[in-house]
């Protein structure tokens, strides 16, 4: 696949497509995110790393995918807005992602809809806010940093569901 | 010096007159041994160990004895520790769960022959006697794992008692190998059959490897070691166990090692005696008369020999202990269905070949000099239960 | 296009199915860590177990984060150094690399020949010592306490050479953007040489008590198998890759310092398990000493270490992402520049991250002690995992 291959195909749902050394830039909106991975999924077998800017305007989420058989890497930008940030969830895809949609939820407040266990990953149960924006405030005067009595609900449950 | 002397041998015949009090001299003989050769196990552990490793080991406590010293100061800073119970804790099985442990391992000891006439007691169903008492750990161990109130000591304590129960019988039949043999349950008569016929070694060498396999999992060494695998659940069922009752456990495993290592040496390696060599150096070197010597009679052997036994039962332990140490510290840990499906589907069909083996050569051996086994019905009911199996 | 139509076949994880049998099974639910000698730092997992046999496992993580990347943007570029160093702190010197080899293409320099082969000689020494500790940790795990020693006692030695390189043992803050904070000391490339001879031997002796132990065997084979797809689908990098089959290593799929320049092997092994995953990680080792001795001979070549930058470093606007082979696999980051002193977002693609969360997967049906046993063969580091 080269990137004109992968323009003229998938025409209708990218806004963007460039190759700069080797690497492919696309950008697509948030709501032909879902098909595009989908049919992308077949060539990029290797979810390498999925994170996201703060732009200030809007939050840009970042897929980076990698074909293992040609070495070809992918960069998906989607630009998602701060105050109503929701994207669906490609964990299903790539298994690899469940954790790193779950970081960015944490850590921006991204929500992945449709994600099968969105809870916060490396901050705690509890935490106020999403720190890597760039609006949060750690030393605000009425923040609560006390770690809540840990009571596990929520894996709890997630352990149950199972049985 | 004389008064003295007198005093001392007017109060060992008193002793030696009353049963309880003589028991009580010998139990508490052995107890003190038991403690001394732990201190010393512990040490040499370590030792061992940091030899393995490419590594020095305890030098500052008590220089040149430091052998002792280490590991008294270590228990004696263990004494000083507090001793806390879990809250939800169920109080008293966790208070006497040590206990349970310690008992058993220092009454096994009871049976050991250290030197030709030093049995402390030398019960005519010496090896079933050990039998019997080998099984009440499992107990101690279970009642540890699940008064501590802690999932990790549960799992711990179940392990201990699928694995201890699982390996007591290829132990067992090990053990019946030797009894076979040589004709009869009583420890110190199976040594002295042994020092009259050193070639039996032949014959009971693999049940050695039998019972030292299976006696690693009885006393929980590595590869055996999963009841308090660290990696995996802390500390098994003494991960709650703190202070004296932690040094409890601790002394009681390490007695057991030392026992089973003796007990190894007692049944299969010719326990005190030399294989004869002893006796040919006593009647050609020294020039004693080995004749007159009478095993029934204490008093025809020269205390020196019986001293000379005593070390070299001693030796011949560590020995054992030492290639138990050995392997302890290059193996990694298996896990526990493979412990119990080793002990069940390799090592009890093992045994049971191997017992079959030594029944066959026991029929061609003959046995001179060993006296019968007779049993009385005054003694002891498991000791009916014997009789019965013999006219079967 | 339809949603969801393109899903990869059997990737749930296999659900464990208990015998039929009178006798009740009870679950129980157990907490392991982050208190608890084999979760490698401050990992929890929740075990469901059915006597000791896993049903699934949820890890918890982020005992350790310390908010790396928030605290980059407050912080200009050379102060960040530092802050890598933390993250897999068994292998700061990847750390370190990937990082300035990120800012590097943001300011588009190059480094000196010298400093390239200085810098690959170091990754792969620091390899070498984080696989060590690795075997180490991974035998303890298993129950063998010997090897632990036996490879701290080599492991000594590669710290002390990169003691004599930046005087820091364990964080080492040695690499700067184009080429390296210091030259290595005089002598110092001959006592490389006499460690590799050294490591070369010692690594016949852990084989001669792990290898062919028949204990180690049956603790790893048929352990935590993960298939090459599964595996690529997981995200998964490094040995714990490799040791599926897949033949995917940043040195050859995007050579960076002097591995263009350099003959070496990507190691692999099909199995998947956690002998696959040791096989590798053994073989690896060796492959680096290789890597190590070829790049010898170019340090006696004298010459620059470094390229000349400003002091003050403000790479134009723009983004890079550089990855590095780090001993645990594929370490990416991601730059974001305004073209101010200090970056607008730096991200971290930590390989323990995605390798662990594969642990469910692999432990699904296994035993409790397997647990540890995959745990020790994914070889997590939770500095680089909680940032």
């Amino acid at each position: 696949m080269t990137v004109e291959q992968l323009r003229t195909q998938y025409a209708a749902l990218l806004k963007h497509a460039d190759e700069r050394d080797g690497l492919w830039t696309v950008d697509v909106e948030a709501a032909h995110l879902r098909a595009l991975l989908t049919a992308l999924a077949a060539h990029f077998d290797y979810p390498e790393d999925l994170t996201c800017v703060d732009e200030g305007d809007a939050l840009r989420v970042l897929y980076r995918l990698y074909a293992t058989a040609s070495g070809q890497v992918l960069h998906v930008n989607v630009r998602v807005p701060r105050d109503d940030a929701q994207l669906p969830t490609v964990s299903d895809l790539w298994r690899g992602y469940e954790w790193h949609e779950r970081e960015v939820f944490d850590l921006f407040g991204v929500v992945f809809t449709e994600h099968p266990d969105l809870r916060r990953i490396l901050t705690w149960e509890g935490f106020q806010g999403h720190p890597l924006r760039k609006d949060f405030q750690p030393d605000a005067d009425d923040a609560d940093w006390r770690i809540p009595e840990q009571t596990d609900q929520d894996i709890m449950d997630l352990l149950q569901r199972d049985a | 010096m004389d008064r003295l002397m007198q005093y001392i041998e007017l109060g060992w015949n008193f002793i030696a007159a009353h049963e309880v009090l003589r028991s009580l001299f010998a139990a508490v003989c052995v107890l003190v041994f038991m403690l001394g050769v732990v201190l010393v196990v512990i040490w040499m552990e370590r030792k061992v160990s940091a030899d393995i490793q490419s590594r020095i080991g305890p030098i500052r406590t008590g220089g040149p004895l430091g052998f002792v010293l280490q590991s008294l100061a270590d228990a004696l800073k263990l004494l000083l520790k507090e001793d806390l119970k879990p809250r939800g804790a169920d109080c008293w099985p966790f208070y006497v769960a040590p206990y349970l442990v310690f008992l058993p391992a220092f009454m096994a000891y009871l049976i050991l022959p250290f030197s030709a006439t030093w049995i402390p007691q030398d019960i005519k169903v010496g090896i079933l006697y050990y039998s019997a008492v080998s099984s009440v750990p499992v107990l101690g161990l279970a009642m540890a794992g699940w008064a501590s109130n802690n999932k990790w000591s549960l799992l711990g304590g179940l392990r201990s008692a699928a694995q201890l129960v699982s390996y007591e019988i290829p132990l067992a039949l090990a053990m019946l190998a030797a009894v076979i043999l040589h004709g009869t349950l009583q420890t110190g008569a199976i040594v002295a059959n042994q020092w009259q016929h050193w070639w039996l070694i032949i014959f009971t060498l693999p049940s050695l490897a039998i019972f030292l396999t299976a006696g690693m999992a009885e006393v929980s060494r590595t590869p055996f070691d999963l009841p308090e695998a660290e990696s995996e659940l802390v500390a098994g069922f003494n991960t709650e166990y703190s202070g004296m009752r932690f040094a409890t456990f601790f002394l009681s495993e390490f007695s057991a090692s030392f026992f089973i290592s003796a007990l190894a040496v007692t049944l299969f390696l010719g326990g005190w005696s030399l294989w004869g060599i002893d006796l040919w150096f006593a009647q050609h070197v020294l020039g004693w008369n080995t004749t007159a010597w009478d095993l029934a009679n204490p008093a025809t052997i020269p205390l020196l020999m019986k001293v000379f036994w005593f070390g070299v039962f001693v030796v011949k332990s560590f020995i054992v202990l030492w290639v138990l140490m050995w392997v302890k510290w290059t193996m990694p840990r298996l896990r526990i269905d493979q412990v119990l499906n080793f002990g069940w589907k390799v090592l009890l069909p093992i045994a049971l070949l191997n017992l079959l083996f030594v029944s066959l050569v026991g029929l061609y051996v003959k046995r001179t000099n060993v006296e019968p086994i007779r049993l009385s019905l005054q003694q002891v009911a498991p000791v009916v239960v014997m009789q019965e199996a013999q006219r079967e | 296009m339809p949603l969801r139509d393109f899903r990869l076949p059997e990737f749930d994880a296999p659900e464990v199915i208990l015998p039929p049998g009178e006798l009740e099974h009870e679950t129980t639910i157990v907490n392991m860590g982050p208190q608890h000698p084999s979760t490698h730092g401050v990992l929890r997992l929740v075990l469901k177990l059915d006597g000791e046999t896993v049903l699934r496992l949820v890890p918890v993580i982020g005992y350790l984060h310390r908010g790396k990347e928030k605290l980059a943007e407050q912080r200009t570029y050379t102060m960040i150094i530092p802050y890598t160093d933390r993250l897999d702190y068994l292998a700061s010197m990847y750390m370190n690399l990937g990082y300035v080899r990120a800012v590097e293409q943001l300011l588009g320099i190059e480094t000196p020949e010298r400093g390239k082969y200085l810098r690959t000689a170091v990754a792969e020494l620091q390899r070498l010592a984080s696989h060590l500790l690795w075997l180490g940790s991974f035998a303890l795990d298993l129950g063998a306490t010997t090897v632990f020693l036996y490879t701290f006692r080599e492991r000594e030695i590669v710290v002390d050479l990169f003691e004599k390189l930046c005087g820091a043992r364990l964080t080492y803050n040695y690499m700067r953007f184009g080429g390296v904070a210091a030259d290595c000391p005089p002598g110092w490339v001959d006592e490389v040489r006499d460690y590799l001879d050294l490591q070369q031997a010692r690594l016949a002796e852990y084989e001669a008590i792990l290898t062919d132990n028949p204990v180690f065997r049956v603790r790893t084979e048929g352990i935590g198998i993960i298939s090459a797809q599964e595996a690529l689908n997981y995200g998964l990098s490094g040995p714990t890759l490799r040791g599926s089959g897949v033949a995917f290593d940043v040195r050859k799929a995007d050579p960076y310092d002097a591995y263009g320049e350099l003959d070496f092997n990507v190691i692999t092994a099909q199995e998947g398990d956690c002998f696959a995953r040791y096989r590798v990680r053994m073989d690896e080792m060796r492959e680096s000493l290789n890597i190590v001795r070829q790049c010898l001979p170019r340090l006696q070549v004298p010459g620059e270490v470094s390229a000349k930058l400003p002091r003050v470093i403000k790479p134009p606007a723009g983004e890079a992402y550089a990855r590095v082979e780090a001993p645990r696999g594929d370490f990416g980051v991601f730059v974001v520049s305004d073209g101010s002193a200090s970056p607008v977002r730096l991200r971290f693609r930590s390989p323990s991250f995605a390798n662990l969360s594969a642990l469910d997967h692999m432990c699904r049906g296994m035993k409790l002690a397997d647990v540890v046993a995959i745990l020790g063969s994914i070889d997590i580091v939770l500095g680089e995992v909680d940032r």
